[in-house]
């Protein structure tokens, strides 16, 4: 129903949904309808506190007296971006060709039961953008628009939004985007700000991180319009992307310290509750599960072969480190600033997403992993890398195999 | 606000003479017979004056009113996950109550205070998850 109005030619629209905007991001609270069928809905003003709500009482005034402008949005190119699941990205230029474009996506709410470890079979009611614990990985460039179609499915439990750290203004979009089952919107927003950057459902209160530690975050990637460089201004290019979304699960345990199970999403919200206010998660994975690229499902490279690994953490710090590798040049915050070079260990801060670029030299499997090595072996966050190619003595050699020595 | 209506509460009673405020309980339930996520009963007559208590039976829910689904001059009332809060209800007319995490859900309830035959036509008029509404109309027919 709301699926292509364009708010910038409806000037009754537009309005209600910068009013929409502007309450949203004065109190975390829930959005507005696109479109002028419904009014927004306001905060409840008796839970905010003062500070909050004298911000609430000037974003209010400021609304009135704005005029906002319909976007300008001639000498932009339409096109759509297929999103693919993890641990993969959508086909992309690295070097922007042609003029801005409005990038065209949809992204559906699936709730869906997932095995979160086989060998325990702890399971979760994944909350989830497309199925995929993370969600998918978006791309554009910088001043490229993102126009999201976000569905939620009329099965769902719940509502859903989406908070883009790459976007400006209402709660990240967030304010905007509230969908109850059978219900969708539609949200553009500009790209503005070279780097990578987390996307998360925040429905409001203890909801937010209920739905972020469900599953339901990702990582939009923006490019500066000329690529990637190192601190030189040397253009560097990858020949694929690992995309890795590191996720803290809190899973209820029973008296018998069973995991428990659900009969649907939404069931162990009070117990999720007191899990989360432990603080210690009882997985900590890449891509959704235990396992999910290691062994068999490893993602495979030739010796040779740039990859730029995107690592996304939505809820918490992470410390990625290659084993037997490097970050030859590592973004931990924006493209605008020159890269890291010759990491051992690189930083993710919770609630970022950020890149890591290294050409592997050895074959082998390598391993990619949270250096907390806790996380990473006893909670689950490895994932392998598996290189093939020809062994360069001069960079390593076994010297001596092992053997028993002279006493 | 709480002496106010305690106020008000502590003059209707003066007036009316007769009646004596009562207290109603509302069990907040993952389960019961209507159904997953509930509140019970899931519709309920109250005089003006009487107290609503909800019942924290299951975790995880709480009892909100739904904006735009209280009468006018009523004040809305929240409370926190978990919380057993007890609202005296001054105001006749129509409440839409819900527990925010579980309103697309479908828990959702509404109260009555006073002898009002129908709510008026904008209680359903607001942008409703579909299982909430059904639940809200269910809940008006059986009032």
């Amino acid at each position: 129903m709301t699926k292509f109005i364009n708010p910038g030619l409806m000037k009754t629209s537009r309005r209600n949904v910068l009013r929409g905007s502007v309450l949203a991001g004065a109190a975390a609270m829930t959005g507005a309808g696109v479109g002028a069928m419904t009014a927004p809905r306001r905060p409840d003003m008796a839970k905010a506190n003062t500070t909050s709500a004298k911000l609430y009482k000037a974003a209010s005034e400021q609304a009135k007296d704005t005029t906002a402008k319909p976007a300008d949005l001639s000498g932009y190119t339409r096109v759509k971006q297929n999103l693919v699941a993890p641990p993969y990205a959508p086909e992309h230029e690295q070097v922007a060709t042609g003029g801005p474009k409005i990038i065209e996506i949809t992204m559906e709410t699936t709730e869906r039961l997932m095995v979160v470890d086989e060998d325990t079979g702890a399971s979760v009611w994944a909350l989830t953008y497309n199925g995929s614990v993370p969600g998918p990985l978006i791309i554009c460039h910088e001043g490229d628009m993102i126009e999201l179609t976000l569905r939620n499915p009329s099965d769902s439990q719940m509502e859903h939004n989406i908070d883009f750290h790459a976007s400006t203004g209402a709660l990240g979009g967030g304010g905007l985007t509230h969908v109850y089952p059978g219900e969708e919107t539609v949200l553009r927003w500009k790209a503005t700000k070279p780097g990578c950057f987390t996307y998360h459902c925040a429905p409001g209160g203890a909801m937010i991180p209920y739905h972020v530690t469900h599953g339901m975050n990702g990582a939009v990637m923006v490019l500066p319009r000329d690529g990637l460089k190192d601190r030189d201004g040397n253009p560097l290019k990858y020949d694929k992307i690992a995309y890795i979304g590191e996720q803290d699960y809190y899973l209820p345990k029973d008296e018998d310290g069973e995991y428990k199970t659900y009969e649907l999403a939404g069931d162990d919200y009070g117990d999720s509750l007191d899990a989360m206010r432990t603080l210690t998660p009882t997985h900590c994975v890449f891509n959704g599960a235990v396992g999910a690229i290691t062994g068999e499902n490893a993602m495979k490279f030739n010796v040779g072969e740039t990859v730029l690994m995107i690592h996304n953490q939505a809820n918490r710090d992470s410390r990625p480190h290659l084993i037997g590798g490097h970050g030859n040049f590592v973004w931990e915050t924006s493209f605008s600033d020159a890269p890291l070079t010759g990491l051992e260990t690189w930083f993710v801060r919770g609630g970022t997403a950020m890149a890591a670029m290294y050409t592997f030299e050895q074959p082998g499997v390598y391993a990619y992993v949270n250096h907390n090595l806790i996380e990473a072996a006893l909670l689950g966050a490895t994932a392998h890398f598996v290189v093939e190619g020809a062994w360069d003595n001069a960079l390593m050699e076994q010297v001596v195999a092992p053997r028993t020595f002279e006493t | 606000m709480f002496r106010t209506l305690m106020t008000s509460a502590a003059v209707i009673i003066a007036l009316g003479g007769a009646a004596t405020a009562e207290t109603f309980e509302v069990k907040m339930l993952n389960k019961g017979e209507a159904g997953r996520m509930i509140f019970e009963p899931a519709a309920l007559r109250v005089a003006i004056g009487d107290t609503v208590k909800f019942v924290a039976v299951d975790k995880g829910h709480n009892a909100e009113t739904v904006k735009g689904m209280i009468p006018e001059g009523a004040d809305a009332f929240g409370g926190k996950i978990n919380e057993e809060i007890e609202v005296t209800l001054t105001e006749p007319g129509f409440y839409g109550v819900q527990c925010k995490p579980h309103y697309a859900m479908g828990m959702v309830m509404v109260i009555a205070v006073g002898d009002a035959d129908a709510a008026p036509d904008s209680f359903l008029e607001g942008r409703i998850p579909k299982k909430a509404g059904a639940r809200f109309e269910e809940a008006l027919s059986g009032l």
